[in-house]
């Protein structure tokens, strides 16, 4: 058996060479992705280009009113950032519920965003905040805001010869709280059967505006435009969260697979919309 | 902790032996180990639950480069075999056709991995697909299709017995209560997949590395299956990452020897987490019909089962396992008059075997739910209706069985007690919580498993140094067992415990023994280790009084120093003695052989009566729940255990099984569940098999109720299976009293919870 090529660049111009002479290799980040698809024989490698030792592509800057984290930034890096502690508390709390303390820290935000599982742990966090994932050829730079990046179960705007480079979030304005949170069929590290993501930003009891994000009950990590909708404008109350929480559920697109049924994944929905808005809302009004 | 009672060893919790190997990376398993010139093996597994094979073309796999041979059923003796005489339907290869999905159709060696996976997709089988059927009750009507030939109905065994007076009893009820229960299929989830390394000698012999744990008996299985004598094969346990029942004999140890034949060279094979899921040994599951009747205060008159167990395609120990469940029970409760229908049904599944429990986990879910069931419509309190049934010492059962020492109403109470002594917390808002109990038994060695054999035995050898090398036939799988035997045999020698050693087990030199299930090792193992020591010692105190000029009987031997009871100043060390032995016997040192029996006839085969086992075990578990309202989701955060097994050799290890056991049941309660269709394990690996992770696993409370039993070494009976047996009942039996539901089906998901939780908010509001 042929042992497949090896490259390891130092830095995002010699691996964007490699690409071109390879097409067919394998972009390596932690990993932990892509050993399960061989594992289970779903990819066959014949070259693989190694992107942990290239230092330009792993970083997390506050650059005022943005941030920046570099495609190889692990989640572990992520979960313990101060920098995303403070701005984007729920991306935090999405990386700390990733997987567990030993695959966090080998996985990285660019594998978990290529990887494009419905499921995906920061799925939802990102496509609620404005800014780009942003991917680098030897062409050039292409940006893409993060509520377009991702195309269906195992697809993303990715074209061939393209690296993630980093991902660009705008800070959000004073006020604003967030929330992460998963439904898993135990508490020791499991796959979401969903998970869903909120901003709230409240005066007094009023919501000015709200975001919700829904994982693992659509092909792709979705907007819960319609329960934005039933919030936005309106004064909190129970009967509203309520109101809120049902059309959450109506509005996902489960599937029912071996993990769980549609049914019970909007039963999940249902749930979690119910406790963020409730938690957020009580927190807020404190 | 009792205090000491006078021993030395006895009761201490000494490091596990391999602890140290284990925790440094030094301990070598099958996976681990290489010999020069090893090949390695792949097995092609049928796509198919039911095909005949037209034609099987291996040439392209065999001209592949590194590729060394590939078997098929044609390099075997095509002869029928099985663990069970009663039903020999195994082959090492599929012969003529394939019966279930993961059935081993022919094995690739190569000299990588790699090569022999490759060569497998080169192998080209042509099926003709076959009618098939996959549930247990279909399987039993007639036109269902055959899927061997000598059990034409599909039914791979069954049961019909009673003791007493079943009418009389119903008749004399004041409450009848019947229901329905299913126990399913769940994997044993052991670290290791099943593997092997053989190695081939000269002529027709092989020698064997093979986690398994029945070592001696799946010798002569293999013996069979090969065509060879048993003694052409040495079989080596090395370490193993744990068994749970399920590592009895596999056709992956005979495809590797087959393997290793045909090159000449060394092979390795070892399943990948897939084929173990695919085609390993996992539960019976059984369904359940049950008709029990009871007098006001909760004594029950009459129990009358009716019950299918689906054995898969072939037969591992399904007949056994069926007939457990059918009547092992009547041991925990006291049942006058009782009846029971048990079936075993063939299926285009994975073959189904031994896991913990051996069908009396499966009935102790059923008779645990049967009795809070029951205890709610008579409006008794769940330990009301236990303690009135209740086994109690000195007890001879319907079935003949004696049980001596019983501990089960101490258990309850001991339970009960810790429970309500419990820091009570508030519940928080959205959840509901709930308490649930369930009681235990267990044999300590279950007799004519393997019928014309009972008891066991060692060689213990004292060498030139004084110490000490226990060998026996029985297995550590991880559970500790060679530990339990060093403290054994360091108390019965009176022997310094850091001067006994326990040998790997290998068929070259170790005693004939019949391994680790039915939680014999300890209690009938641990006998066979006090004979042998006895046997040991005898030498070495006429050696020891010779040059003391004392009689042997005037001796006696603490620390390895043997000394006159008269004037313990006049002594000797094991070594003085040992050296002096074996200096003047040409090298003979001082080996003790020695065995045990119990001496009861075994149980006869037809109506099951005799007393089964040396000795009984017992215990009562409880469990809180809490659950959430809107997910279903249960997390146990109480849990409490009381076992009497005996005197506690080694409390720490005690502790272990018990706590491994709350795991384990914890898992089969709440999620575990093989899912198959058409015959295909879906979830065959652990993402969409969950067992329970550090997170999951509740406050526990173990509790030893100590009984001396007269037929355990020092007073000591089993723990192993009886740990895991009343788990899931105590758990469901929390969930249930925390919704007001019945749930009488394994496991009881978060979907089921929630479901049930809105029917019977929709009731409420009717
Ligand atoms: C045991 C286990 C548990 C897990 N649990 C979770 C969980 O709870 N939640 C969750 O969301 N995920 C989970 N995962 C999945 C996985 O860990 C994450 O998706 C992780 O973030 C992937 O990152 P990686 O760096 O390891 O990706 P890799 O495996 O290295 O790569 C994944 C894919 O992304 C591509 N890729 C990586 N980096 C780049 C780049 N910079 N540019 C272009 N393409 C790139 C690779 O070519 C590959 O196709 C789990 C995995 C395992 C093994």
């Amino acid at each position: 058996m042929q042992d497949p090529i090896y490259l390891k660049p130092e830095t995002l111009d010699r691996a964007l060479d490699y690409l071109t002479e390879y097409p067919q290799a394998t972009l390596w980040a932690g990993g932990t992705d892509l050993i399960v698809h061989l594992e289970h024989k779903k990819l066959k490698v014949s070259g693989i280009i190694d992107l942990t030792s290239i230092p330009e592509l792993r970083f997390i800057e506050d650059c005022g009113d943005k941030v920046r984290i570099g495609a190889l930034t692990t989640i572990y890096e992520i979960q313990t950032s101060p920098v995303i502690k403070k701005e984007f508390a729920f991306l935090a709390q999405a990386a700390l519920v990733l997987a567990s303390w030993q695959i966090r820290t080998l996985a990285t935000i660019g594998g978990n965003i290529v990887t494009a599982a419905p499921s995906a742990e920061t799925g939802c966090p990102l496509i609620l905040l404005d800014g780009n994932i942003i991917v680098q050829s030897k062409n050039g730079e292409r940006k893409i805001p993060t509520n377009q990046f991702f195309k269906g179960p195992g697809k993303c705007d990715l074209a061939p010869g393209e690296i993630v480079k980093e991902i660009e979030l705008e800070k959000l304005p004073h006020g604003y709280q967030t929330i992460y949170q998963k439904e898993r069929l135990r508490r020791s590290m499991d796959i979401a059967l969903a998970n869903a993501a909120c901003v709230l930003n409240l005066d007094g009891d009023k919501c000015q505006e709200v975001r919700i994000g829904l994982g693992a009950v659509a092909p792709v990590p979705m907007r819960a435009v319609k329960t934005e909708a039933v919030l936005n404008g309106q004064v909190m109350s129970d009967e509203l969260v309520e109101k809120a929480a049902q059309t959450a559920a109506s509005e996902c697109k489960p599937i029912t697979d071996i993990r769980a049924t549609a049914d019970y994944r909007r039963d999940l929905i249902y749930a979690l919309v119910k406790r963020q808005l409730t938690a957020l809302w009580k927190a807020g009004a404190e | 902790m009792a205090e000491n009672k006078g021993f030395n060893c006895i009761g201490k919790s000494v490091a596990a032996s391999g602890a140290w190997e284990k925790a440094t990376g030094r301990a070598q398993y099958v996976p681990d180990m290489k010999l020069p010139g090893m090949l390695y093996g792949k097995m092609l597994r049928s796509p198919y639950a039911h095909a005949r094979i037209v034609n099987i073309d291996t040439s392209k796999a065999e001209a592949l480069e590194g590729v060394k041979a590939v078997a098929t059923i044609k390099d075997t003796p095509q002869v029928n075999f099985g663990p069970m005489g009663t039903n020999e339907d195994w082959y090492i290869f599929a012969k003529d056709k394939v019966r279930f999905i993961g059935d081993e159709v022919a094995a690739v060696a190569a000299i990588d991995e790699a090569t022999a996976e490759a060569a497998l997709d080169l192998i080209e089988v042509t099926y003709e697909e076959l009618p098939a059927v996959f549930d247990m009750e279909e399987a039993m009507k007639e036109g269902s299709p055959v899927i061997n030939e000598k059990w034409p109905d599909n039914i791979a065994s069954q049961k019909h017995f009673g003791q007493g007076d079943i009418e009389a009893g119903f008749a004399e009820a004041d409450l009848i209560v019947e229901e329905e229960f299913y126990t399913n299929e769940v994997y044993q989830s052991y670290m290791e997949t099943m593997c092997a390394l053989v190695r081939p000698e000269k002529g027709s012999r092989l020698t064997m590395w093979v986690p398994i744990q029945i070592a001696n008996k799946a010798r002569l299985v293999y013996a069979k299956a090969l065509g060879i004598s048993p003694e052409d094969i040495r079989l080596i346990k090395p370490f193993m990452g744990g068994g749970f029942g399920a590592k009895f004999e596999t056709n992956i140890h005979l495809a590797c020897a087959v393997l290793a034949r045909k090159t000449g060279r060394p092979v390795k094979m070892i399943n990948s987490r897939h084929e173990d899921f695919a085609a390993g040994n996992p539960r019976v599951p059984i369904k359940y019909r049950v008709k029990m009747g009871f007098k006001k205060d909760g004594t029950c008159t009459a129990k009358y089962m009716h019950l299918v167990g689906n054995n898969g395609c072939r037969t591992v120990y399904g007949p056994a396992i069926m007939s457990t469940a059918c009547y092992r029970i009547d041991a925990l409760y006291k049942f006058p008059n009782v009846k029971v229908d048990g079936y075993l049904t063939y299926t285009n599944t994975v073959p189904t075997g031994c896991f913990r429990g051996f069908g009396n986990a499966q009935s102790i879910f059923m008779i645990e739910r049967m009795m809070d069931i029951a205890a709610e419509k008579l409006g008794l309190r769940p330990e009301e209706i236990r303690k009135v049934n209740a086994m109690t010492p000195n007890f001879t059962n319907p079935h003949g069985w004696r049980v001596g020492t019983c501990g089960l109403t101490e258990s309850i109470d001991a339970v009960l007690e810790a429970a309500q002594n419990r820091p009570k917390t508030e519940v928080s808002p959205g959840k509901l919580r709930g308490i649930g109990m369930a009681c235990c038994n267990h044999v300590s060695g279950n007799r004519g498993f393997f019928p014309t054999f009972d008891g066991s035995s060692s060689l213990i050898r004292i060498a030139e140094d004084g110490k000490i090398t226990v060998f026996h036939g029985e297995c550590d799988m991880g559970q500790g067992q060679d530990t339990v035997f060093a403290q054994i045999a360091a108390e019965e020698l009176g022997a310094k415990f850091s001067d006994v050693r326990v040998a790997e087990q290998d068929s070259q030199i170790s005693p004939w023994g019949l391994g680790s299930y039915a939680t014999r090792g300890t209690t009938v193992g641990g006998n066979g280790i006090i004979a042998g020591c006895k046997a040991a010692k005898k030498i070495l105190f006429e050696e020891a009084g010779a040059m003391l000029g004392v009689d042997a009987d005037q001796l006696d031997s603490r620390e390895s120093i043997i000394f006159w009871k008269r004037r313990p100043e006049k002594s000797l060390t094991f070594s003085e003695v040992g050296a002096h032995y074996v200096f003047n016997h040409a090298g003979s040192c001082i080996i003790g052989n020695g065995y045990y029996r119990t001496g009861d006839p075994l149980p006869d085969p037809k109506t099951s009566y005799g007393n089964v086992s040396p000795a009984y075990i017992f215990g009562c578990h409880m469990a809180e729940v809490e659950i959430d309202t809107l997910t279903g989701h249960v997390d146990v955060v109480n849990y409490w255990a009381a076992h009497d097994s005996g005197r506690p050799i080694n409390p720490t290890l005690l502790r272990g099984q018990i706590e491994g056991g709350i795991g384990m049941g914890l898992g089969w309660a709440l999620w575990e569940d093989m899912i198959i269709k058409d015959g295909k394990v879906l979830n065959d690996g652990f993402l969409d098999y969950r067992i329970p992770g550090t997170v999951d696993m509740p406050r526990m409370t173990t509790i030893f109720i100590e009984t001396d039993e007269p037929n355990g070494p020092f007073g000591a009976k089993g723990i192993g299976e009886a740990a895991i047996n009343p788990v899931a009942p105590a758990i469901v039996n929390a969930v249930c009293n925390a919704l007001g539901v019945h749930f009488n089906e394994l496991p009881v998901t978060p979907a089921r919870i929630l479901a049930a939780l809105k029917t019977r908010n929709k009731h409420q509001v009717i």
